[in-house]
């Protein structure tokens, strides 16, 4: 399939899931012709259009810095989540809701940004003195098990049986209920780490010779390294501080799409963030459409999704992993 | 002299009973803890659980029970007290509870009473463990009248979410006392069969009639621009019956006496 082609199907599989995240629910609402003043007039405007603009931003961003790591790392394993980057985030946001922040959503955003650039620049670091693919994702995976019990701690500390709730509620990861205030938080520093991640593809394509053909074509490793930690830590650490944690985007969705936008590292950025806005818009959908009266948690319902399919991925295609 | 004699034996029979009684109460259970500060002598309760010390969680009033010390939950910190009645709840975890039978502590365990039948047959309960059947009795009559004053025929809709989500649901206590104030709990109509979270967009779709809500400061602004009438709640008062059932009817009440 030609790029042109995929990313006008994958921009069109997007504005139609977002439809579809506008309409789904335990009521079925069309989003045009609502008489102004309706419960249903104001569902949509306060409830599901900033929701829907919300796993459309987050999405992207997820699906985006996973391509970007994959290519970086030279490693189909890496993921914000797989690499311990969100739960790094979503310790430095407890720590905030913890400290009684949670009134203040830039802080605690802040404070989830915070997490995930310290992460990302540990691993970064150490990505820069072993190019060993398997050291790389253990210590990701130490990072990311550093974290969870750094969480178990406060949850353990929590002063008291509501604020624990809040905690673990929060860490289940969902955009139920979240508005308008979180959409402006996460989307100014969601665009920016999309930005930073854009400007990566070409050193990315160099990179894949291995890292001294890229510094013979002149790439800036440095810089590179920096706008990849910049990039993932904003956006993945905005992200996580509005939603919890919501795994798997980052790691299915190129992996999906690499069959079609060829092996290029540069060339699966776009395609992924596309990718990752319908996986989470869709799956936004279908746990809003969860029979009872509560609601599935989304990032209960990506792992249900997402583990089994990726694992199906392996078994098909065993030379995935190096 | 005979009758003396009987009069005698009555008083030494009483005294043995007073003796009888517990000295070193312990509780683990903020339930239990609240209904202790109000039946039992302050000098045979040792130590109530910490939950009672704090703020946000505490059943019985801070002021009162802040007179009496507090523990965090461990077996050391009970057995440290050499409690000779010890309170527990379904929720104390099994190796605990191993280590206080080792010990030879007598336990009784209480629940989180589900119905006011519950909450007043718990009251008695944990009365008479502690020697004070007839200040327990006593405080039932009071919860009953209080209940009594509180009873409102003609019931008004209304639906329970605390700000979290929370809807304590058909079968819980809270519904019973709404039940009891003239409040009808439309929890069912949003489908819930027990106590579960409710989101925000069913419960815009569908506006209740009147919300009553803990945090009644933090209302969602789409229910703000719904127009939804709102009553704020102690959320604390809720949380186990007992004693906290007076001030619990008594607000309630207040809120279906409150203007639409």
């Amino acid at each position: 399939m030609r790029r042109a082609q995929l990313i006008a199907l994958l921009a069109l599989g997007t504005v139609a899931t977002f439809l579809l995240s506008l309409m789904a629910g335990k009521v079925w609402i069309a989003p045009w012709g609502l008489a102004a003043g309706t419960p249903e007039a104001l569902v949509m405007a306060e409830l599901r259009l900033p929701r829907a603009l919300l796993g459309l931003v987050i999405g992207a961003m997820l699906g985006a810095s996973g391509a970007v790591l994959q290519g970086y790392l030279r490693n189909p394993l890496a993921d914000a989540g797989v690499l311990g980057v969100s739960a790094n985030a979503a310790f430095g946001a407890v720590l905030a809701l913890f400290l009684g922040l949670s009134a203040t959503p830039l802080l605690v955003a802040a404070f989830g940004m915070g997490g995930a650039v310290a992460a990302m620049a540990l691993l970064a670091l150490l990505a820069g003195r072993s190019a060993s693919a398997t050291g790389f994702v253990l210590a990701g995976v130490v990072l990311s098990s550093l974290a969870a019990a750094l969480t178990a701690l406060l949850i353990s500390l929590a002063p008291n049986p509501f604020a624990l709730e809040e905690i673990v509620t929060w860490l289940m990861g969902a955009l139920t209920d979240r508005g308008w205030p979180q959409l402006w938080v996460v989307t100014p520093f969601a665009a920016l780490g999309l930005g930073l991640l854009m400007l990566t593809g070409r050193a990315l394509d160099a990179l894949a010779l291995g890292e001294a053909a890229a510094r013979s074509l002149g790439v800036d490793l440095r810089a590179t390294r920096w706008l990849v930690i910049a990039g993932t830590g904003l956006g993945v650490g905005a992200a996580v501080s509005v939603t919890g944690v919501v795994g798997f985007v980052g790691l299915i969705v190129p992996h999906l799409l690499r069959p079609f936008a060829g092996e290029r590292p540069s060339a699966l950025i776009l395609p992924s963030a596309l990718g990752g806005a319908i996986l989470l818009l869709l799956a936004d959908s279908l746990v809003r459409l969860s029979p009872g009266a509560g609601e599935l948690k989304l990032g209960i319902a990506m792992a249900l999704l997402g583990a089994p399919f990726f694992l199906w991925l392996l078994w098909r295609k065993r030379e995935l992993i190096p | 002299m005979r009758s003396f004699k009987v009069i005698a034996a009555l008083i030494a029979l009483w005294a043995g009973a007073a003796d009888a009684r517990p000295q070193r109460i312990v509780s683990m259970n903020p339930c239990v803890d609240a209904v202790l500060l109000e039946v039992a002598d302050a000098g045979q309760i040792a130590a109530i659980s910490h939950w009672s010390h704090d703020p946000a969680g505490t059943s019985a009033p801070l002021e009162q029970a802040r007179r009496f010390p507090a523990h965090g939950g461990t077996a050391e910190e009970v057995i440290a007290r050499r409690p000779d009645l010890l309170f527990i709840s379904p929720y104390t975890p099994m190796a605990t509870r191993e280590a206080f039978r080792r010990l030879g502590i007598p336990m009784v365990s209480m629940g989180v009473p589900a119905t006011i039948a519950d909450s007043l047959a718990q009251v008695r309960q944990v009365a008479d463990a502690a020697g004070q059947g007839v200040r327990g009795e006593a405080l039932v009559r009071r919860i009953e009248a209080a209940l009594v004053q509180a009873h409102r025929p003609q019931p008004r809709p209304a639906l329970m979410r605390m700000a979290s989500g929370l809807v304590p649901g058909p079968g819980s206590l809270s519904e019973a006392l709404m039940a009891n104030s003239g409040l009808r709990s439309v929890a069912a109509d949003y489908g819930f069969a027990h106590a579960g979270l409710l989101t925000l967009e069913p419960l815009a779709l569908k506006p209740p009639p009147l919300l009553i809500t803990d945090r009644p400061e933090a209302v969602p602004p789409v229910l703000k621009r719904l127009r939804v009438p709102v009553a704020g709640f102690d959320r604390r008062l809720l949380n186990c019956g007992g004693p906290s059932l007076i001030p619990a009817a008594k607000q309630l009440a207040a809120i279906r006496d409150s203007r639409p």
